[in-house]
């Protein structure tokens, strides 16, 4: 089973999916030249897994998240279970990043489940009223997501998501 | 403003004013869900006759029962002589519809240091027994829910149906034991805190299994919203919690035994589970 | 920003065309940053350079990550060998790679050898 992790670049895919890895992640991360604040960022993919009972696992990939890697987005979303966008709150207007993926990605969304992560939140859990913007738009698609503050750093609070997910998932089966 | 019973997807009937006013406000926030009864709300169309008990509580029935039958809803109130057609009633409802039947806090069982006691506040009209036979003879999910636990007391228990109303309260505890009046009347009753959960939790409890439409009956507690958003929205600050054990617990495997793809099923199963050790590990 | 560094980019398309006109089996070239801007390029009407600058970036980062799981020190360059041709991406420093394509498949030699000798000799104009 595979979940692709997406979203803009500086949402926290990477360290989302470094946070609840099962083994040391692959990444190809590279200095990036427009943006002195960051260290990194992902140029082709990210992957990691978390083993489950029995030999079982899921693959988590994380995607490129400027659309110039647009190609990357497609090869990595063949066959996922379920997608992930990671959305930065802080960001100008993260309603139309999250719409950005979301229409990028809709051929795969109409065959597999979403969650919505919002990271770079001041107090996650005082993101009620704040999250009703994410919750409108994508009624306005028509899509039936969780939407969920999230600490990419945290494992608590990717594994919350991923439980989401996952909820998700087992409903529509 | 209300959606019809037929195009409801969740069908909710509540019999006391609280959680009436609960299952509106979920209502009012999402498309799925249908309040059949509102004690204070006249304007919805399965509200007959004002007023309480149990009038009021088979108009409901009767206008619902219309409905399914293609009947008006005057020639369905006779249709409810009798516990044995409100029976029949419910299960033809519940073969049609998700439905949730709430009981807000209404029914408790009193300790009095002398005997237990099973009380029905609302509504007043109907018996103990009646609500027993409601609740026992038909096959909905209450006791799928956990199984039931001895109790060390060496007081006599006077209600024939103990070990029912036991996993009854077990049950319904997971709404209400978070608010202050019921947590006293457990402490009075010497009940093991074992469903002692807060507000949040419960609510996604209840939203979670909403969610999969497949349960019948629970209570909604005072301040409980049943969102279907809302699951997600409370996962994240609850989730030591009671959600994760009911989706993996047997009473899960219950729920998913309709499930198409069994070996994704398992998968999920075995996802949710791994998910679970990283939460109690992080 | 690498791609708004005038200097850096005249010298290296100077650079560029002059591989492509010193080598005339390499048909197409770009230069690009490690994080997939284009930097230069010299394109057919066949492809859209920019858009395989990209995804050369996103090659040798996996190429390189490659590497080092496989704990074989760098990775010195990437040869795709195709049906009807062939492309090369070569680390020029840590910020810069270069893409060169041909359409000869007989050519990888000439190809490796052309392009190797260019990245080194940009290496040193721009450091």
């Amino acid at each position: 089973m595979k979940f692709v992790f997406t979203g803009c670049v500086g949402s926290g895919k990477t360290e989302a999916i470094k946070t609840v890895s099962d083994i040391p992640v692959i990444s190809t991360e590279e200095k990036p030249s427009d943006d002195l604040e960051k260290q990194t960022t992902t140029v082709a993919l990210d992957y990691g897994e978390l083993h489950l009972a029995q030999g079982s696992k899921l693959e988590l990939y994380g995607t490129p998240g400027q659309s110039r890697f647009a190609y990357m987005w497609k090869i990595l979303s063949e066959g996922a279970s379920g997608f992930i966008i990671l959305v930065n709150h802080k960001r100008p207007s993260p309603v139309e990043d999250l719409d950005m993926y979301v229409e990028n990605f809709a051929e795969y969304l109409t065959e597999s489940n979403l969650a919505v992560g919002v990271t770079h939140t001041d107090d996650i859990n005082l993101m009620t009223n704040e999250l009703s913007k994410y919750y409108e738009y994508l009624k306005h698609k028509n899509i039936s997501a969780p939407v969920l503050p999230i600490d990419p750093r945290d494992a608590s609070s990717v594994t919350t998501l991923l439980q989401a997910l996952t909820v998700s998932i087992e409903q529509n089966l | 403003m209300f959606t019809t019973f037929e195009e409801a997807d969740i069908v909710v009937i509540s019999l006391d004013e609280n959680s009436t006013q609960d299952a509106l406000d979920a209502k009012n926030n999402s498309d799925k869900i249908t309040v059949v009864y509102g004690k204070e709300k006249t304007d919805h169309p399965w509200h007959m006759s004002p007023g309480g008990g149990a009038d009021e509580f088979m108009s409901v029935f009767s206008d619902i029962y219309a409905s399914l039958n293609n009947q008006k809803p005057s020639q369905a109130v006779a249709s409810f002589n009798s516990f044995d057609k409100l029976m029949s009633f419910f299960n033809q409802l519940k073969n049609k519809k998700n439905t949730l039947i709430s009981f807000g806090n209404d029914i408790q069982l009193i300790y009095d240091s002398k005997e237990y006691k099973v009380e029905f506040i609302t509504p007043k009209n109907l018996s103990m027994e009646a609500y027993a036979t409601l609740l026992s003879s038909a096959d909905f999910s209450v006791a799928k829910f956990s199984e039931p636990v001895s109790v060390n007391h060496n007081e006599t228990v006077q209600f024939d149906s103990f070990s029912f109303f036991w996993k009854l309260f077990q049950f319904i505890s997971i709404g209400a034991a978070s608010d202050e009046h019921n947590k006293t009347v457990y402490k009075q009753m010497h009940w093991p805190p074992l469903t002692m959960v807060p507000h949040k939790e419960h609510d996604l409890a209840i939203s979670a299994l909403l969610m999969k439409g497949s349960f019948d009956i629970y209570t909604i507690s005072g301040k409980a919203r049943c969102q279907l958003e809302d699951v997600y929205r409370y996962i994240l600050s609850c989730l030591s919690i009671n959600f994760l054990e009911l989706c993996t617990s047997p009473a899960s495997e219950a729920l998913n035994k309709n499930q198409p793809d069994d070996k994704k099923v398992s998968l999920l199963g075995k996802l949710f589970q791994k998910l679970q050790q990283i939460k109690k590990g992080s | 920003m690498i791609t708004e560094d005038k200097v850096l980019k005249r010298v290296a398309n100077e650079h560029l065309q002059n591989l492509v006109s010193n080598f005339n089996i390499i048909e197409e070239a770009a230069i690009v940053s490690s994080d997939g801007y284009l930097v230069c390029k010299y394109e057919s009407k066949v492809s859209s350079m920019e858009r395989v600058g990209t995804m050369g970036s996103s090659m040798i980062s996996l190429a390189d990550t490659m590497t080092a799981e496989l704990k074989m020190g760098k990775c010195v360059n990437l040869v795709i060998e195709n049906e009807l041709g062939i492309a090369v991406i070569i680390h020029i420093n840590s910020k810069l790679s270069i893409i060169t394509v041909t359409r000869e498949t007989s050519q990888l030699g000439m190809l490796l050898s052309a392009t190797k000798k260019y990245a080194v000799k940009i290496k040193q104009a721009i450091t």
